[in-house]
């Protein structure tokens, strides 16, 4: 029945995005944006072409989720529960912290070519620092009492990560997750649209350049549907995880 | 003569923040037989919960000597359990891998720790929500969930904080029960810090009686009717609550027909 909810749901938004496109459309009258039939045919049209860029561009965004991730919460964790380490770490983070990390693309561009290279490099760090933040505030919050009682039962440090630490943040490091996956799908298009051939930052600049409007929404509909695809992904493995906490509906 | 389990001499305890200095306990000397119910009670801040951590090995003592089964204390022994207020249990485990947290830490196989969890579960009588998660228990069945971690440990030593003082009365009542039952099959060492006169005359065999700031002993009082499950509804036990309670209230000197402990 949930599931049935959240499918009608997921219907019903896409109806409303698409009259909501239509209206706009017949408003402004321009070829630069076509109506979503024009659009979304020459999306199916455009597939197969567009395959091996989705390929990119998805195989760029996972890993640099899983390095952002990974080395975020490791370090987070790590600054909030040794005293020590956040004396040192949690000033130097806050002062990197609201420094817009896409600035850096050209340097980036420069120093590591027109690869995967900049795109993960960029991507990994923006989703490190909403990670490390998020991690660190999550362990600060755990209760002195719950670690005492698992100390109690003779738990050494690694247990007391093992057991309360990592499982206490892992809600919180999901909700960072989904919050930078929609920043990270933004990252990837503007490095993806500056430099290189490859991804569909490329695929929709290029139809830009070409003025070939209706391929570039198609190009802009694969984008939007990787951010969706990468959201369902995170709530999926976060249900399987987290089986635990109540469901915020 | 039954051996010392617990053994606590000339010990105080200093806490530092910031430029204050606290003298948490003063001299605390205190001795426990093994098997021997203890309980200990005073008004909140005289230092009952250092004395359960002391024992616990989660603090060491300024100065003074902390001894549990003639050993001095380095750090927490796998079969001291303790229990607290707020059952001390991991949301994210289900009921039955909280049960077997204790034994999973000592490196016992997953397989083994489970069953003997299952059989402590059972012991305390939640076996059938060993599937749940601890937000789906009551007060009461979450402080059965934290005494069954403690028998899957086979803990020779309970310690207690407040154990009961977040529950309603019914459910109290029962765990009292529960308590009292299980100590007697299992004839461990039990350490009870409670501010509940009733709780502590219904649990103590001995009764030790807190100042505080910097907390010490003001009396030790023997309660040997405790240990039946009828002892509730004897006279003798409201004589002993009503004695506690005007040895509570009175702050001087206690009165003189109990033993006086010399400090």
């Amino acid at each position: 029945m949930a599931r049935f909810k959240r499918i009608l749901g997921y219907v019903a938004a896409t109806v409303v995005t698409l009259l909501f496109w239509a209206g706009l459309s017949l408003a402004i009258d321009n070829p630069a944006l076509p109506m979503p039939q024009v659009a979304l045919a020459q999306f199916a049209e455009s597939l197969p072409a567009m395959i091996p860029h989705l390929w990119i561009s998805l195989y760029r965004i996972v890993v640099s989720m899983v390095i952002g991730t990974v080395s975020g919460t490791i370090l987070g964790l790590f600054i909030g529960r040794s005293h020590l380490a956040d004396l040192i770490g949690a000033p130097l983070l806050y002062v990197l912290y609201p420094i817009p990390k896409i600035v850096f693309v050209p340097v980036l561009l420069v120093l590591l070519g027109l690869g995967n290279a900049p795109a993960i490099a960029l991507i990994s760090t923006v989703i490190f620092f909403q990670t490390v933040v998020t991690a660190r505030a999550a362990a600060k919050s755990i209760s002195p009492d719950l670690v005492q009682s698992v100390r109690s039962l003779g738990a050494s440090r690694i247990d007391v990560a093992r057991h309360v630490v990592f499982p206490s943040a892992l809600p919180s490091i999901f909700t960072a997750l989904r919050i930078s996956t929609g920043t990270a799908v933004a990252v990837l298009f503007v490095v993806e649209s500056i430099a290189g051939n490859t991804g569909v930052g490329f695929y929709i600049v290029n139809a830009w350049g070409r003025i070939d409007y209706a391929t570039m929404f198609a190009g802009i509909i694969a984008m939007a549907l990787l951010g969706v695809f990468l959201y369902e992904v995170i709530n999926f493995v976060e249900n399987r995880l987290v089986r635990w906490a109540p469901k915020p509906e | 003569m039954s051996k010392t389990a617990i053994e606590l001499s000339g010990v105080s305890l200093k806490y530092r923040s910031e430029q204050k200095e606290t003298l948490a306990l003063d001299n605390f000397s205190l001795e426990v037989a093994a098997g021997e119910p203890i309980a200990i009670i005073g008004a909140s801040g005289c230092g009952k919960t250092s004395v359960l951590n002391l024992i616990a090995g989660l603090l060491k003592p300024t100065s003074g000597t902390v001894k549990v089964m003639g050993e001095a204390l380095s750090g927490p022994r796998s079969r001291t359990s303790l229990i607290l207020q707020d059952y001390g249990l991991l949301p994210w485990k289900t009921v039955l891998d909280n049960a077997a947290l204790g034994l999973i830490i000592q490196k016992m196989p997953v397989r083994e720790a489970r069953a003997r969890a299952t059989d402590a579960l059972r012991t305390v009588g939640i076996e059938e929500f060993a599937r749940s998660y601890p937000r789906e228990l009551s007060g009461g069945m979450s402080q059965r969930l934290a005494m069954a971690r403690a028998m899957a440990l086979d803990s020779d030593i309970m310690l207690m904080d407040e154990p009961l003082s977040a529950l309603d009365a019914l459910t109290r009542e029962e765990l009292q029960k529960t308590l009292i039952d299980l100590w007697q099959h299992h004839s461990y060492t039990q350490v009870l810090v409670t501010h509940s006169i009733e709780e502590a005359a219904l649990l103590g065999r001995r009764i030790v009686l807190m100042t505080p700031r910097p907390g010490r002993i003001r009396q030790v009082i023997e309660n040997p009717g405790m240990g039946d499950l009828d002892y509730r509804h004897t006279t003798e036990f409201h004589d002993m609550c009503r004695m506690l309670r005007e040895l509570l209230m009175n702050k001087g000197e206690g009165s003189t027909t109990v033993e006086e402990v010399v400090l």
